[in-house]
């Protein structure tokens, strides 16, 4: 929930970006801390995770005193990297490989597991300081000023993932065009929700017949009509999200970068990741596929770069092999692109061809969100009620 | 955009959304609890009122009441209405009346000692008729601070909020449209989906019979609002009854289980505090014809059900 | 195509350049409507809200 309860605006958004905007250059990055300390207390306490969840505010205290130790080629950093994964690894994975290890009633379960707020987006910015650092690409920044960048409540729990490189020069310098800020802000988060209640949430009506007591019971056109409705809501639920985050750091005077770019009018795979979770897609990129060597290696690796980088985007996702899957789907859609990009260097702009490319991409990524949304026994039951009986 | 601009653009909104409000207020003056208040106030004389939720406005029927107990009555039952939600009917009622004679509060298993905490952020569509009557009536059930019940008494006069249950209804039908294409019709009666009907009562025997000893063991009392009620109709000399409505006969053997008897006795224990009478009339109706669906009447159960009760009511006294 | 992707994303509030043929003399007007008609449709609409889908990853 959080961005559309009545509480997310009224006790931390308005005031926050109100104090935020009033109080001297100093204070600023305080006011982030102290709002998005006590969002984190609220929300764990209200919504996810209890009293246990809140007390993982300490988390990103212990972080941000940690990160103090980063320089450039200082192994530090990658102890940096470690804990980051530790905690995600332990909070969300756990259960999840146990299972698959062991057994799912393993004596090693946690059975009170719990997640904490917005763990798989604030680990990323973890990462990300942590490698930068090391780089030498980014600049360390003041204890204050990390704890805002990690703290800053409007993009912690779900994104855009943020990088302090860019972050850094719009809380020192925050835009002081009040008049325009609060008007663009205002109407980016009244139309993402707008996006989110009144499409994304009517699509439940068709998409919470993705079961499989449904999906037996339903005509052939229901499912391929269910499966479409699933793929918008999936947008228009994420991208509104996104509105609402980024319209909020817009009412604070700062800049957060695009999540999403009109991702279903892409006419193939690696330019639909290339506007789908921006933030999230130049994340893998930078941390996960050019570290492995990126495109810069045979052409086999290049696959075996993207494969794997799609397997870890499918990880990120969820804990379930259907998100596997479904990040391995992708990958091998960007290998197939990539191989057929390489054959065929000038496609042809033809109005028609374009089509063609646009409902195979279409096709390409209704077929992945299957996966997504279901787990692998209903997914197959989709698939053989769709195409075989 | 300038400060100036900015300003008008609030401006303008603000007005739209008064304007907004004031449709809203004439769009949605027939729901069902505007209905019900004015038929409350403007109604005729009367000796007996029917008070409960959708149980009482199914089944209690009023002219067969009135022909079998030669008395007038009025049938204040709301579908889907919480505890304070009747208590504001029964004040609409009595309130300015000293007509009444009797009242008839209707119910079901357990639920007048379900302590579950109810919430003025929560009451919409036929929970909304405390936003149109007197607060002081509600408030002291749907608040729980100071800071909760100012804030009730300024959501209570926008319409926006108030009504907010007439715009959701039309959204919920329309989705219940969409996802229902493709499938057979639901059977649907005036309270909804027969199928959810029976999400009101409790499906397990053990868990049923387990919350009955849990009750009488701790001792838990009648909910507020059904408290107060009886409390003010003895105070006004009006003789007051607790009607266990009838429910199906595949329901008999919860009904069968020591965990209720034990229930019922300390439910009558509780009643006898104000004077009211018990009318355990679970297992009146046998037949499945007096049933719309799991729990409400249908028309021919609650005339048969109606002439019944006023015949134990007159021997109950 | 880019003409209609240029009116959602200022009225969207994503960009901060009007589309050719905006009537900019009366933006503070037709924003006030605007939010009206959003702040009517999340009223009627919110009440089965559900979560976000992705806020627990």
């Amino acid at each position: 929930m959080i961005f559309n309860t009545f509480s997310y605006f009224m006790l931390f958004l308005f005031p926050a970006a109100v104090v935020f905007r009033l109080v001297p250059q100093t204070w600023k990055a305080w006011v982030i801390i102290t709002s998005g300390a006590a969002f984190y207390v609220f929300f764990s306490i209200t919504a996810v995770g209890g009293f246990l969840g809140a007390v993982c505010l300490g988390l990103f205290l212990w972080e941000a005193v940690f990160s103090r130790l980063y320089h450039p080629a200082s192994r530090w950093c990658w102890i940096g990297v470690i804990q980051a994964l530790i905690i995600l690894v332990v909070f969300k994975y756990w259960n999840f490989f146990c299972a698959l290890v062991v057994s799912p009633d393993s004596p090693w379960r946690w059975t009170d597991a719990f997640l904490p707020l917005g763990i798989s987006f604030f680990t990323f910015e973890f990462i990300h300081y942590a490698v930068d650092r090391r780089a030498g690409k980014t600049e360390a920044g003041t204890f204050s000023e990390y704890l805002a960048f990690i703290l800053f409540f409007p993009t912690m729990v779900a994104g855009p993932i943020k990088r302090f490189q860019d972050f850094l020069p719009t809380l020192r310098s925050p835009s002081t065009k009040w008049a325009a800020d609060f008007e663009r802000g205002t109407t980016r988060i009244l139309c993402g929700l707008v996006k989110k209640f009144a499409i994304a949430d009517v699509l439940t009506a068709f998409t919470m017949h993705l079961n499989s007591t449904d999906i037996s019971a339903a005509q052939r056109w229901l499912l391929l009509l269910w499966l479409l409705a699933y793929a918008l809501q999936i947008y228009l639920d994420f991208s509104s999200y996104s509105d609402i985050a980024i319209g909020s750091a817009r009412l604070f005077g700062l800049s957060v970068k695009e999540n999403f770019d009109w991702p279903y009018l892409c006419t193939n795979i690696t330019e639909f990741w290339r506007h789908w979770h921006i933030s999230l897609t130049k994340w893998l990129t930078d941390y996960i596929f050019i570290p492995l060597g990126g495109s810069r290696v045979s052409q086999p690796r290049v696959y075996a770069n993207l494969l794997m980088t799609m397997f870890i985007s499918g990880l990120w996702h969820g804990a379930g092999l259907n998100f596997i899957v479904w990040g391995l789907w992708h990958g091998s859609g960007l290998v197939i692109h990539r191989a057929w990009s390489r054959s065929h260097l000038n496609p042809s702009p033809s109005q028609a061809k374009k089509f063609a490319s646009w409902l195979l991409t279409m096709t390409f990524v209704c077929i992945g969100w299957a996966f997504f949304v279901m787990d692998l026994p209903t997914v197959m039951l989709f698939f053989r009620r769709l195409f075989i009986q | 955009m300038n400060i100036r601009n900015l300003a008008a653009t609030f401006v303008i909104a603000l007005f739209g959304f008064f304007t907004l409000n004031l449709g809203l207020d004439y769009g949605l003056r027939n729901t069902v609890p505007h209905v019900l208040q004015r038929r409350l106030l403007n109604r005729v004389t009367a000796d007996v009122v029917a008070i409960g939720n959708s149980v009482i406005a199914s089944g209690f029927d009023v002219a067969a009441f009135d022909r079998a107990s030669g008395m007038h009555s009025i049938n204040a039952g709301l579908g889907a209405a919480e505890f304070a939600q009747q208590y504001v009917a029964w004040k609409l009622v009595t309130n300015e009346r000293t007509d009444i004679k009797q009242v008839v509060f209707g119910t079901f298993d357990y639920s007048v000692t379900n302590t579950k905490p109810t919430k003025w952020t929560t009451w919409h569509s036929n929970n909304a008729l405390p936003f149109y009557a007197d607060p002081s009536w509600s408030i002291r059930y749907g608040c729980a601070s100071r800071a909760d019940e100012v804030v009730y008494l300024l959501a209570r006069r926008v319409p926006l909020f108030t009504e907010r249950g007439g715009l959701w209804t039309k959204v919920e039908t329309l989705r219940r449209y969409l996802g229902g294409v493709g499938f057979p019709a639901a059977q649907i009666n005036r309270f909804g989906r027969i199928s959810d009907s029976k999400l009101l009562l409790e499906q397990n025997t053990e868990v049923f019979e387990r919350l009955g000893r849990s009750i009488v063991e701790t001792r838990v009392p009648l909910v507020d609002p059904v408290a107060d009620l009886l409390k003010e109709a003895q105070q006004k000399g009006i003789a007051s009854f607790m009607v266990l409505m009838p429910l199906p006969a595949d329901r008999r053997s919860f009904y069968a289980m020591p965990g209720w008897k034990a229930y019922v006795v300390y439910l009558r224990e509780l009643l006898s505090q104000t004077g009211t009478r018990l009318i355990e009339a679970t297992e009146w109706s046998d037949s499945r014809e007096d049933f719309a669906d799991f729990v409400h009447l249908s028309e021919i159960g609650a005339a048969k059900f109606s002439t019944r009760l006023s015949e134990a009511m007159q021997c109950a006294k | 195509m880019t003409t209609i992707i240029q009116w959602c994303e200022y009225l969207g509030g994503v960009t901060d350049t009007p589309p050719r043929g905006f009537p900019m003399h009366i933006t503070w007007l037709l924003f006030g409507f605007w939010w009206t008609l959003l702040t009517a449709l999340i009223a009627m609409f919110c009440g089965q809200s559900s979560k976000f889908i992705y806020i627990d990853f």
